[in-house]
């Protein structure tokens, strides 16, 4: 579908940059590119701490998130805690759950590796989404495929590899593609524990320099860069995976 | 039908449905080749057959095929399954997997078969009723009677000790009924074993041998 339409989407793209062109035109904005160029190191350095994080939180919140989702089919006292978990990260900021695992629970046990603390932070908000994510994808697989499954003699790990798992992703997997871009936006509130990620190091670049729009435009530009080839692959995956009920 | 008999012993049987009693207190002694459940809808015919086949849990009471008392747990039930091959009314073929993993899949998964040879016994199954052209298709892309009729392969592909058989073709018209009826009957010649079937179709009933439960 991409290969044959892909003039179609650079079309699109070349509209949306000409207009904030115009516009950029229409407000006589002054560029002052070359001050950012100075600065270049410092935001790659940023770019690949937000690479990082993102990378680690997008695998531990998958297992974090089937773990969550699994607890709410076990025994009442762990669905208990997982729904109250689920439900307060969801229902929350990130930003004040940022604030409160670092300075407050962190402090309290004696934790303070920014970049670790980060990644549980941003792992565990995204893992409320993500285990609803896989509860309702689950929920829609019909009944008749677990009779199936244990008519034959599946072991329940065998049904969940074999015939679940498969279906679960491919229900999933649109969801997840855009949850886990989600997480790379995200992790730009972690800005405000100082850890040293791209939008932390942009925001200092820009008060060094005062050049906002020329240091904010490359941020959304570098984190594009991580979601264009999340989405691209997810979609890929979902094509892949395609089949019809 | 088969030249197999067997013996089924129910004591004192027990099961509900939140809000639903099916069977309270039900016992049936008898041996069989094959066994029709009929009756109207809603009676308990399917909540028999998953009982009978382990699929459900009874709440109380016994069920003993021979001599083999069914368990009352999960991990003993699996272990009958895996003796035995169920037909469901919806076919319940795996979506993501095409017309031959399908029968491949209880062969490796459950009977340790390797890949190569279960793909082997799979295709000359499809090929003794001419479905090998569908070998690769997935179940989507299957017509009805098609999919029933992996379905039965999948379920005999094991060789069964009992084959179950719900409603296998109330969802078919009636020349694919008559097929699929066609081919259990061919599928049990080959490999002769005891067969319980749900059923509307009187029929069907009338011209088999096989005992009757209304």
């Amino acid at each position: 579908m991409f290969k044959k339409t892909w003039y179609l989407y650079l079309f699109v793209y070349v509209v949306l940059l000409g207009l904030l062109y115009l516009s950029f035109q229409r407000i006589d904005y002054q560029w002052n590119w070359s001050v950012i160029w100075d600065y270049r190191e410092k935001l790659s350095q940023g770019w690949l701490m937000t690479l990082k994080i993102s990378a680690v939180a997008l695998i531990l919140s998958v297992v974090w998130g089937w773990v969550l989702m699994l607890m709410q089919r076990g025994p009442a006292l762990l669905k208990s805690f997982s729904l109250t978990w689920v439900h307060l990260m969801r229902g929350t900021p990130l930003l004040v759950q940022i604030l409160l695992f670092f300075y407050v629970i962190a402090n309290a046990a004696g934790l303070d590796n920014r970049f670790w603390l980060s990644v549980l932070i941003l792992s565990n908000f995204s893992a409320a989404y993500i285990s609803e994510i896989f509860r309702s994808a689950l929920e829609s697989i019909p009944k008749s495929q677990w009779d199936a499954a244990r008519s034959i003699g599946l072991e329940p790990w065998q049904t969940y590899k074999e015939v679940i798992g498969p279906q679960l992703i491919k229900i999933a997997l649109p969801a997840l593609g855009g949850q886990f871009a989600s997480i790379v936006k995200d992790s730009s509130l972690l800005s405000i524990i100082a850890v040293s990620e791209f939008t932390l190091n942009a925001q200092e670049v820009n008060s060094l320099t005062y050049s906002t729009l020329e240091v904010y435009l490359p941020l959304a530009f570098g984190y594009l860069l991580i979601t264009a080839p999340i989405t691209w692959f997810a979609h890929r995956m979902e094509r892949r995976l395609h089949y019809e009920f | 039908m088969s030249s197999s008999k067997i013996k089924l012993k129910i004591d004192s049987l027990s099961f509900s449905y939140p809000g639903h009693e099916v069977f309270q207190d039900f016992s049936l002694d008898i041996e069989f080749e094959s066994l029709l459940l009929m009756g109207p809808s809603g009676g308990g015919k399917s909540t028999l057959m998953r009982l009978l086949c382990g699929l459900e849990l009874p709440e109380s009471g016994t069920i003993a095929w021979d001599t083999e008392v069914l368990a009352h747990d999960e991990k003993g039930l699996r272990a009958f399954r895996k003796k035995t091959g169920v037909v469901f009314q919806s076919f319940n073929l795996f979506p993501h997997l095409s017309a031959l993993e399908n029968i491949c899949l209880p062969l490796v998964k459950v009977h340790a078969v390797s890949q190569s040879e279960a793909e082997e016994r799979a295709m000359e199954a499809l090929k003794s009723f001419s479905l090998e052209d569908h070998a690769l298709k997935m179940p989507a892309k299957l017509s009805g009677g098609q999919k029933q009729r992996v379905a039965i392969l999948r379920a005999m592909i094991t060789r069964p000790k009992l084959l179950f058989l719900d409603e296998p073709t109330s969802a078919l018209d009636p020349y694919m009924t008559h097929e699929v009826f066609k081919m259990i009957a061919d599928v049990e010649r080959a490999h002769p074993c005891p067969v319980i079937l749900v059923t509307h179709h009187v029929s069907f009933a009338q011209k088999c041998t096989a005992k009757h439960l209304f």
